[in-house]
């Protein structure tokens, strides 16, 4: 009767719940015009406060209400990609151009990520900005982004270190950096590739040839990545195993006269030295060319799902504008793309900004391509084999070269994105005057023509000749939808056209996924569950041992089934489609083709191997550890067990993202264990050193669990057994063997399995200690276990339905082993 | 006379059998310290000395008899401890001390202890029989304690290790600037922890993290303690399937899943709510829960259930009145996993909660990580203080969390 009682419950809220969400779709009228912008400035900086002072007065400014939302940097890009796929992605975010080439593939239920911002600007406000900066937030024809700074690598140096003798400048060649670098001391990571790309410019190579081909191998490049590695491996100029960490450390600390940093540190390198020097890099003894750091600019981009994409654009614009740019640049040495703060007197002032602006003029911009994107993937093992010494500088790059160009070719590339027709835009047609012509949007200058030139307008798609043609026919961009504007042009004469119009084209936003095939999986998933729940209650109506037991277990299971039956299904029809970056929620049905290609790649085996070798070390050391100390601390005439106790809890207590990147830090070449030892071993680096570590890690993480689970047991059994066995003079091992060993025995065929499932699946310790790495052959690194590996799959490489059946098979080995392992030890329960 | 005889055989002072167990020990030990002279490059030639040193000295340790093997064994402590000494003079003070005093210790006990008048008397074979029993008496008396003094030196090591990224972490929250390195206790600030406290955002992570804990600890065992009263006294249709059911969900790899995960919260309206976070770590947490609880109210007795059914008790009266507070402490155990659970949860809390006073700690504090690195000083203070509860909560629960956990576990 109750359970009848709660079905009908149960049918009541569900049509409720149904019902409730169409309701969300209608957007409400502009009555008041909000937008969400996230930005990843850290917490409690002066960046932060700078910007939420710039947002507080674009809100008096233009009335319109902005919800800032403040976004871990290194999450930021997955988080926004996964908003967006349920359609939550914020109005506005702030992107880094070499993150572009990863963003500019991906395609969201049809739709790409970033409103494409060329018909939303006018060519005056284009001009604001410097040309290069602007380009660089291009990907293919579209502007994703509106460019407010850039940054790049330059020498950085503490004067008071170079005590009578020559400060850099920007005459030094490579040879004075190394004369210097031996007195004074040099430190940057040569492992990065992110620090090899300015030698690799200076000694004149580039990343790829103009119809975007990689030329990692080509021009110079072997020549400079031996350079650069031998000031560590063969000079001992850089200390071994520098990091970007270690190298802020141990320039803050005076370690190091010189370091190759970019201006974000700035602001913290001058707490500690007065005299902090920046000067341009050196150049290349052999041809007299300065290094050529990547520059990469940071701008903000409209999201593509945005309803409210003027205001967006608008909040875009400002936060880029002159003086918003230029207060981040004075307060925090951010360095400005605007045309007009170059001759800025503020900003020429600063001797750090001009010196980074000096630096970027020699840079080169960061490719905004699909291969600049892969690069860092490509060059990262071939880093690691020339480190160690397994490969030549140009065998190694070449591979990398090889790898880069086959990566191109195996990707999958979305179509096009398109401009909607006429949104933003009103086409204009004049006879062309005398001398230059200027058109006013509103009284404002929208755009100038030039006698003689040809405009020819990329941004719109608008050709004309002004020197060839007699009239002007164009789009003109910067249009807000349904409100009248005046165009006024003007020539040398006077005004030659004037006009008022309206375009009434508006947005188009994509077609969201919808939530209603989610609803309708849920739904049926809790209708069947209370079908199967209500027969298994009807079949044992005449039990009465076991009445009322469907209801007890009815929450919990459908807890269970509404939050995590539905992803783990979905999971499973991924892994059968061919699901990625490039189509997201546009999926097709491929069979078991990813499965195929799980079983064939080369990683498969090595992977599946340290997987093992991970989760059985790990559990062996548990168990075995874990029942040493509570046999130790099962003694009760111990004193101070309690205190040990305690202590033994700590691993379990403090949450392990804390205590992993502790242990990192403790491992890192600066870190603790070196302190400790007096020796410099960077373990990390090492293949079977990051192995052989991360193991122990987690071996220090799982003990206590295990431990207390274990003390908890062996208290259970009765002390009268030992006290008969103490009388009959057995010994403490035979004891332990023949008497606490089986007790345990119930105990520990669970933990075990417990145990084995949480290790294998195991994700936050490799990914925090090493992230797979140390990476020496492409495909999985020398510490990826399956879970890692999988994650690398489906967020590094895009591929989620090749994800999705890398995760059936860890799924299927799993209930494998818990099938077998329960069998194996029911049945030898039952023999003995 | 040869009852005498057998008995002087028998007997051996405590001293030698501590000595021949515990050197044994140390052997193994001072092998293990190898890793440490190969990585550092320095001392091997020592270490391999000492190890054969202590390797003859169990070999030739007194057997009540021989006097030349009270002899060697002197000399061979002795040698041991010169051994030591002259490693720890030929290295840089510090890490090394520690190592060699696993060569030093053990000589100067050995030493101290086969010189000792009750040795030497027995070795010399001139004890009486008066005295050899007192000898037993002896042994007895005070095997356990140096048994636990042992223990001590064990459990001592354990603790190091176990305290030693705690203490440094300690160290770098309280030292100025954000730099890893620099040796411990060289200078003294609260600089960062002024900084974390003194935002006010760090409070309103703190409520927000403690609702979705203790909302998840309510939430989870209001799930999980019918279930598991369920599973342990019912033999239900479809009783084994769901059980496999709740171990088979935590097989998938989570994180692929993110996404259609994400997309059930939004469809359910729970996107950044403290009940969706609540939600999603009860049912994560629900397994392991429902199989601890389970095994605890295994054990049980079933009589007193049937006895309460005899008098007239319902169902759901025996189960609040008998099950319940008989399970306390399994119940406390579960309540603190949930918590935990929800306490250190990053990913889930970081792609539902996107709106900045949603945040729960872990997220917040991962947003106070600046695009340019780590500011590990600031990082070092914020991880003290979110560990902190934890910590206590633990220490509170320590004598719960073993009654919990061991019928839980016996019977899983």
């Amino acid at each position: 009767m109750r359970l009848r009682s709660f079905l009908l419950v149960l049918l009541l809220i569900l049509p409720g719940c149904l019902g409730e969400s169409s309701e969300e779709d209608n957007t409400g009228d502009d009555v008041e015009v909000s937008i969400e912008v996230w930005y990843t400035f850290a917490a409690e900086t002066i960046e932060e406060e700078v910007f939420l002072d710039s947002v507080e007065a674009f809100m008096q400014d233009t009335g319109i209400d902005v919800k800032a939302t403040r976004v871990s940097y290194g999450d930021a890009d997955q988080l926004f990609m996964t908003a967006a796929q349920g359609g939550e992605a914020p109005d506005l975010i702030r992107i880094s151009s070499d993150s572009l080439g990863k963003f500019g593939e991906v395609r969201v239920d049809g739709a790409p990520l970033f409103e494409d911002l060329r018909p939303h600007l006018t060519p005056a406000q284009r001009e604001r900005f410097d040309p290069i900066s602007l380009e660089s937030m291009r990907y293919d024809d579209s502007l994703y982004a509106i460019p407010a700074s850039f940054d790049c690598l330059s020498l950085i140096y503490n004067k008071a270190l170079f005590d009578g003798m020559e400060e850099p400048n920007e005459n030094w060649t490579l040879d004075d950096l190394m004369t210097a670098g031996d007195q004074v001391g040099l430190e940057f990571p040569v492992k990065n590739a992110y620090w090899w790309f300015p030698f690799f410019g200076g000694y004149g190579g580039e990343l790829f040839d103009e119809s975007g081909t990689p030329t990692l191998d080509e021009g110079g490049a072997a020549a400079s990545l031996e350079w650069m590695m031998a000031l560590e491996l063969e000079h001992g100029i850089v200390p071994e195993g520098t990091q970007k960490i270690s190298m802020e450390n141990s320039f803050e600390a005076w370690d190091t006269g010189m370091i190759i940093d970019g201006p974000w540190n700035w602001a913290r390198y001058g707490k500690g030295i007065e005299n902090l020097g920046q000067t341009l890099l050196p150049k290349v003894s052999e041809n007299g060319d300065h290094l050529s750091p990547l520059v990469t600019y940071k701008g903000w981009a409209v999201s593509k799902q945005s309803p409210q994409k003027v205001a967006a654009t608008d909040l875009a614009l400002y936060l880029s504008s002159d003086e918003v740019q230029k207060e981040f640049a004075l307060q925090t040495y951010t360095i400005p793309t605007a045309q007009n703060l170059k001759q800025d007197s503020d900003i020429l002032a600063d001797p750090v900004i001009t010196g980074f602006m000096a630096q970027a003029e020699l840079g080169t911009p960061a490719p905004t391509t699909r291969g600049m994107s892969m690069v860092y993937e490509a060059l990262a093992p071939a880093f690691e084999q020339v480190y160690t010494e397994t490969s030549t500088a140009s065998d190694a790059l070449e591979m990398a070269d090889e790898e880069l160009e086959r990566m191109l070719s195996q990707a999958d590339w979305a179509d096009e994105a398109t401009l909607i027709e006429g949104y933003r835009t009103i086409e204009i047609e004049f006879e062309i005057g005398q001398g230059d012509h200027s058109i006013f949007l509103d009284g404002q200058l929208h755009s100038t023509l030039t006698e003689g030139e040809t405009v020819i307008d990329s941004y719109t798609g608008c050709l004309s000749s002004y020197s060839t043609e007699t009239t002007f026919s164009c789009p003109l961009t910067g249009m807000i939808p349904n409100q009248e504007h005046s165009i006024v042009v003007n020539d040398s004469n006077g005004t030659i056209y004037q006009d008022s119009a309206t375009s009434s084209v508006e947005d188009i936003l994509p077609e969201p996924g919808g939530t209603s095939g989610v609803l309708f999986a849920i739904g049926s998933i809790i209708l069947s569950l209370i079908a199967l729940l209500s027969y298994g209650a009807w079949k044992d109506k005449k039990k009465t041992s076991s009445r009322g037991a469907h209801i007890y277990i009815a929450p919990a299971l459908m807890a269970l089934a509404v939050l995590t039956f539905y992803p783990v299904f979905y999971g499973f029809y991924l892994s059968v489609t061919d699901a990625n970056q490039t189509k997201l929620g546009d999926e097709t049905f491929i069979g078991l083709a990813n499965f195929v290609e799980v079983f064939t790649s080369e990683g498969f085996l090595t992977v599946t191997i340290f997987t093992l070798v991970w989760t059985l070390s790990n559990v062996i050391a548990h168990i075995a550890i874990g029942l040493f100390l509570a046999v130790l601390l099962n003694d009760h005439r111990l004193k101070g067990r309690v205190g040990y106790r305690t202590i033994m809890l700590l691993p379990w207590a403090i949450p392990s993202y804390i205590s992993v990147l502790i242990w990192r830090g403790i491992f890192q070449p600066d870190g603790l264990l070196n302190d400790l030892l007096g020796t410099d071993l960077n373990l990390l680096a090492d293949p079977t050193g990051a192995q052989i570590v991360v193991i122990l890690v987690n071996i220090w993480l799982g003990v206590p669990f295990m431990m207390m689970s274990l003390s908890g047991a062996l208290q259970s059994i009765p002390r009268e057994m030992y006290e008969a066995a103490e009388v009959d003079g057995v010994n403490d091992w035979d004891q332990f063997r023949h008497l606490t060993l089986p007790n345990l025995k119930s105990a520990l065929v669970p933990l075990s399995l417990l145990g084995f499932i949480w290790t294998f699946n195991m994700f936050n310790v490799i990914y925090l200690m090493t992230d797979g790495g140390p990476n020496l052959t492409y495909g999985p690194g020398s510490t990826d276990i399956l879970i890692t590996y999988v994650y690398d799959v489906a967020f590094i490489d895009g591929q989620y339905g090749l994800a999705a059946a890398w995760s059936v098979v860890i799924f299927a080995m799993l209930v494998v082993f818990s099938w077998r392992y329960m069998k194996q030890t029911n049945a030898t329960e039952a023999v003995s | 006379m040869s009852g005498e005889r057998t008995m002087r055989d028998w007997y051996a002072p405590l001293e030698i059998y501590t000595l021949s167990a515990w050197l044994r020990v140390v052997v193994v030990v001072n092998l293990f310290l190898l890793i440490f002279d190969y990585l550092r490059d320095d001392g091997l030639e020592y270490s391999l000395v000492g190890i054969l040193l202590l390797a003859l000295l169990v070999k030739s340790l007194p057997d009540g008899s021989k006097s030349w093997r009270r002899d060697t064994s002197l000399v061979l402590s002795g040698a041991i401890v010169m051994v030591g000494v002259l490693s720890v003079l030929a290295q840089p003070i510090g890490f090394v001390i520690w190592m060699e005093s696993w060569l030093i210790i053990p000589g100067l006990i050995s030493l101290y202890w086969i010189s000792s008048p009750h040795v030497s008397m027995w070795n010399r074979e001139l004890m009486e029989l008066a005295k050899i029993e007192n000898g037993l008496a002896r042994n007895r008396e005070h095997s356990a304690a140096y048994q636990r003094i042992g223990k001590h030196v064990i459990l001592a090591h354990f603790a190091f290790i176990v305290l030693l990224p705690v203490i440094w972490i300690i160290d770098i929250s309280l030292s100025p600037g954000n730099a890893l390195g620099g040796s411990l206790g060289d200078s003294f600030t609260t600089e960062h922890y002024s900084k974390i406290l003194g935002g006010d955002q760090f409070w309103i992570w703190m409520t927000n993290s403690l609702i979705v804990s203790i909302g998840t600890t309510i939430a989870g065992l209001g799930l999980a303690v019918p279930a598991a009263y369920a599973f342990s006294r019912f033999k239900f249709s479809g009783r084994d399937p769901a059980m496999f059911s709740f171990l088979l969900v935590q097989m998938f790899p989570g994180i692929i899943i993110l996404v259609p995960y994400f997309m059930v919260m939004k469809t359910l309206g729970l996107l950044n709510s403290h009940l969706g976070l609540i939600l999603a770590y009860s049912v994560t947490a629900l397994p392991l829960c429902v199989w601890m609880l389970k095994g605890f109210f295994d054990t049980v007795p079933r009589e007193l259930e049937e006895a309460a059914l005899l008098d007239g008790c319902s169902r759901f009266e025996i189960f609040t009145r008998i099950i319940l507070p008989l399970s306390l402490p399994a119940i406390a155990v579960t309540a603190l996993f949930s918590f935990l659970a929800a306490w250190n949860e990053f990913l889930l809390a970081l792609t539902f909660n996107t709106s900045n006073d949603m945040y729960t700690l872990p997220v917040g504090l991962a947003s106070m990580i600046s695009a340019t690195g780590q500011s590990w000083g600031d990082f070092a203070a914020a991880s003290m203080l979110v560990s902190l509860p934890v910590v206590i909560l633990f220490i509170l629960f320590q004598k719960f969390l073993i009654e919990g956990l061991s019928a839980g576990g016996v019977k899983g």
